[in-house]
């Protein structure tokens, strides 16, 4: 039998086995559809109408149509600089985890049996903790009178505490431990797709454990470290818990800034904005990592 | 030599991913009056004082029975939709599936202002209902992946068998189909509500005084005060979490792998 | 009349038709099968009879019922699955007993029917275990109980033999034909192993691209194919294009090659076609013997008990010819010269 007819074989069995009844799914599917479209896009929608509206403290919201709070966000000179501190940060957040969650993905994808299964748990448990948790964990780490500073004064490595807390340092540290497991995730699934038998030709061929990892693991796993990338980046754009907890009024990142605007100031059109700028940074940022995956596909 | 070197690097890492949960469970043992780490004095004082603090006790009861509702709504919405893109030729199916699970692609303060601002037009602000409302659409596509996970190994030549052997749809789906995807459909209820009781961001923006849930009592109290009873209570969950969530997953681990 | 009827079936999906002109009439007791490679439409026609599709048009009875737009848990067939399709949460006895409580059937006729069954598969001591500790072929035998359970009007087997190894298979299908003869039930068997089709059936139904191409017992299939697809299909034919002449008082088959097949009595057919005839019906015989075609041995195969050549013949045609191996006579090897011979009886004249 040819090719040809074993795939019509199979899509005759695919055709025969689903869809008895052609108009069950719709009912199946619109409770969920009515809870997307009511309380996302109709919501998101809305944001973005408000984004092109002015506020007037004691007045409220005014209705018109103006991109004031957009050229306000993007050209203030203050303003500015925390949309490019917080491009910034997320590009070191993301570097750090790239850094630190190779290694550990690496390992993670030769592991087998119940060595991975306790590894993969021990990645993945501190997803399961709430980000408040880990973050208060740090704020007692970083402190001044922390664990850490503790430690390196009592080794003689510092002289007074290093400053730790209400700054991008310690930002940083704790969002690159929120934020590894899901960059070791991502570059675990790629790892793991690369054919052993490459390996195997590999080492046929007479090459050696180094040559082996430059040549063929590190660039056949480039996908997941794009999908790793755009996770981490993501996430440490919109993150909030804790720059908030760790660095409080003295590091402003877009997050907080939205909350500032929503809650504080109630100028709801400008933090409308700013949070239509992340989403459409965010959004560049995927379609240029799907346009690189693809590419990496061909390649 | 350098697997050796690899192995040392990862137990820095791994030491890296626990530092905050261990710091946080060890503190809550401390009997200083902030949080020590390395703790001193062994005591259980904290944990009393969380139980004997009637904000954090209802913070706690309104957090589960929110979590709950949702969790409950998240997990019939999420399988009805799950079962409707596994099994139908849905037209669309992967445009369906992308739009179902997209509210995890959104940044949480986003999805939280505009919630806000819709919220408000319509009086749900600062209402029970209302965050029931937010937490279902956030959970929903965490128990979306992962019945469809449990769906795709499903035989579809069982709930045939089932028919040929006389069985009507409601016998098939409640004797054949439920059982077998009980192991995904109970990963996602979990996992779904863990993720709700952890949820900060929209219920702070959303909640109005009356409504403080565990997680905003927390992040309050952590800004403004330095006491272990946070510490106290971030053990519990953590411990709760271990509990219920080690369990669910190995069972959904090793259906999945049989 | 007939038990199960099959009216002008046609089955399309889009564009594509699956199945078209399919009429059947079976027997009650009749054991059918439905053969045919890939993509023939046998199992499409069999999912028709047991209700998961529904034929474009045209009709299916059973007894006198129309059952065509009949559901498929309301029709009373028993389908026994490829894979089996055991529930694996449930017990031997809670499979079958699935089936007999959706026909809402007393406990205790429930326990006297799975008893039954279970004595006719020879699994009684198997009850309480569970699908997964069962081997291939007692899975199967579970997969048949469970559909006996329920004294259905026909029995549908969907390829139940592919999964298992083939000393395996020939006890399966001797034990099912063995069961279906003791029940009397009327059977439909979708395969695409002629073998088993052989071995089993009272009548074939070839199939070939959703069309019927022969219905016959396995013998009339065999020895008197209708068309090329049929005898190539089933067991292994040696093909010869040409036409029939009469000249000079002989009639004689000239293939295009230019080789001469005289025919010496019987065959009325007339003009261009194939001749086939099966490898086993050519004989070896002494030089000089009438008729007989000149060649040298090709190929010599040794396939256990019987040896399979192939023999060149000075026009270039290559015959395969299968003969037993026997006490007194000597294997033939490349390059022996040899002499074969056929009997006009055994030959199949395809017209074109």
């Amino acid at each position: 039998m040819t090719a040809s007819e074993i795939k019509n074989e199979q899509e005759l069995k695919q055709e025969q086995t689903t869809n008895p009844r052609g108009t069950l799914p719709w009912f199946l599917i619109t409770p969920n559809l009515l809870l997307i479209g009511l309380f996302m896009l109709g919501p998101l929608l809305l944001l973005a109408r408000i984004s092109l509206e002015g506020y007037q403290s004691g007045q409220g919201i005014i209705e018109t149509w103006q991109l004031s709070n957009y050229s306000k966000f993007l050209f203030d000179p203050f303003y500015r600089q925390v949309l490019v501190g917080t491009l910034v940060l997320g590009a070191e957040v993301t570097a750090l985890c790239l850094v630190l969650g190779y290694p550990l993905a690496y390992s993670l994808s030769r592991a087998r049996g119940l060595k991975r299964a306790v590894l993969y748990f021990c990645i993945l448990m501190p997803l399961l903790t709430s980000t408040v948790v880990r973050t208060f964990g740090w704020m007692i780490l970083l402190a001044n009178n922390g664990f850490i500073n503790k430690t390196l004064m009592s080794l003689r490595l510092i002289e007074s505490p290093v400053r730790l807390m209400y700054n991008v340092t310690g930002v940083i540290v704790a969002l690159v431990e929120v934020l590894l497991p899901f960059m070791v995730l991502a570059l675990d699934t790629a790892l793991l797709n690369i054919d052993l038998s490459l390996y195997e030709a590999a080492r046929n061929l007479g090459a050696r454990g180094p040559r082996i990892f430059l040549r063929i693991t590190l660039p056949l796993s480039l996908p997941g470290v794009v999908s790793g990338c755009v996770l981490v980046f993501t996430g440490a754009l919109s993150a909030f818990v804790t720059p908030t907890l760790i660095a409080g009024a003295r590091l402003k990142v877009m997050s907080t800034v939205i909350y500032q605007q929503a809650m504080a100031l109630l100028d709801w059109p400008f933090g409308a904005a700013i949070a239509f700028v992340m989403l459409v940074t965010i959004a560049v940022l995927l379609v240029a990592s799907l346009q690189l995956s693809e590419r990496l596909r061909n390649a | 030599m350098i697997r050796i070197l690899l192995r040392c690097i990862n137990l820095l890492l791994l030491l890296y991913l626990m530092a905050p949960i261990i710091v946080v469970v060890a503190t809550s043992f401390g009997s200083s009056a902030y949080p020590l780490f390395p703790p001193n004095d062994l005591t259980l004082a904290w944990f009393r004082k969380f139980w004997e603090n009637p904000e954090l006790r209802e913070a706690l009861r309104l957090s589960a029975t929110l979590s709950a509702t949702s969790t409950f709504l998240a997990t019939i919405i999420g399988t009805l939709s799950s079962l409707a893109i596994v099994r139908y030729r849905v037209p669309g199916k992967s445009f369906f599936s992308v739009i179902l699970l997209s509210p995890i692609l959104f940044p949480a303060i986003v999805l939280a202002l505009a919630l806000l601002v819709a919220f408000q037009r319509v009086g749900l602000t600062q209402s029970f209902k209302g965050l029931v409302a937010a937490h279902t659409l956030l959970i929903t596509p965490f128990v979306i992946r992962l019945v469809m996970a449990s769906l795709e190994d499903f035989d579809p030549s069982l709930e045939e068998a089932a028919q040929n052997l006389g069985a009507g749809w409601w016998r098939t789906f409640t004797r054949i189909t439920l059982p077998l995807i009980r192991p995904g459909i109970l990963a996602g209820a979990v996992f779904a509500f863990i993720m709700s009781f952890d949820e900060l961001v929209v219920t702070l923006m959303l909640a109005g005084p009356e409504l403080q849930t565990l997680p905003i009592r927390i992040f309050n109290y952590v800004q403004y005060s330095s006491d272990p009873t946070i510490s106290a209570i971030s053990t519990c969950l953590i411990a709760v979490w271990l509990v219920i969530g080690i369990p669910v997953y190995a069972k959904f681990l090793s259906v999945r792998h049989s | 009349m007939a038990y199960l009827t099959l009216k002008n079936i046609r089955k399309t999906y889009g564009s594509s038709v699956a199945v078209e002109n399919f009429d059947l009439a079976v027997e009650a007791g009749e054991f059918i099968a439905l053969l045919g490679p890939s993509g023939c439409g046998k199992t499409t026609t069999l999912r028709m009879i047991a209700g998961f599709v529904t034929p474009t048009s045209g009709e299916i009875c059973i007894g006198d019922t129309d059952v065509t737009r009949v559901p498929a848990h309301r029709r009373n067939v028993g389908l026994v699955f490829q894979n089996y399709a055991l529930f694996p949460h449930m017990t031997v006895r809670a499979n079958i007993e699935f089936g007999l409580k959706a026909h809402h059937v007393s406990s205790g006729e429930m326990r006297a029917r799975v008893g039954f069954v279970l004595e006719l598969v020879g699994l009684a001591t198997y009850v309480d275990r569970y699908p997964r500790e069962l081997s291939g072929g007692q899975q199967q035998r579970v997969a048949l109980a469970r559909v006996l359970a329920l004294k259905p009007d026909l029995l549908l087997f969907d390829e139940p033999l592919s999964n298992l190894d083939a000393k395996l298979r020939v006890q399966m299908r001797q034990e099912i034909r063995r069961l279906q003869r003791e029940v009397g039930v009327t059977a439909v068997f979708v395969t695409h192993d002629q073998e088993e089709a052989m071995a089993m059936a009272d009548r074939i139904v070839v199939l070939e691209r959703g069309r019927i191409a022969q219905v016959g017992t396995p013998a009339e299939i065999y020895d008197r194919p209708s068309s090329r697809f049929v005898a190539n299909f089933i067991g292994i034919s040696n093909f010869f294009e040409g036409s029939i002449v009469s000249e000079e008082g002989r009639r004689v088959f000239r293939c295009k090659s230019g080789l001469e097949i005289e025919i010496v009595q019987g065959m009325d057919d007339k003009g261009a076609g194939t001749m086939a005839v099966r490898p086993e019906k050519i004989e070896f015989v002494e030089a000089g013997t009438p008729h007989a075609l000149a060649g040298t041995i090709q190929q010599a195969t040794q396939l256990g008990a019987t040896m399979e050549y192939v023999a060149l013949l000075k026009t270039g045609d290559r015959v395969i010819v299968q003969e037993q191996k026997r006490p007194r006579v000597a294997i033939r090897r490349e390059g022996d010269a040899v002499h074969i011979l056929w009997q006009v009886a055994d030959t199949i004249f395809l017209q074109s």
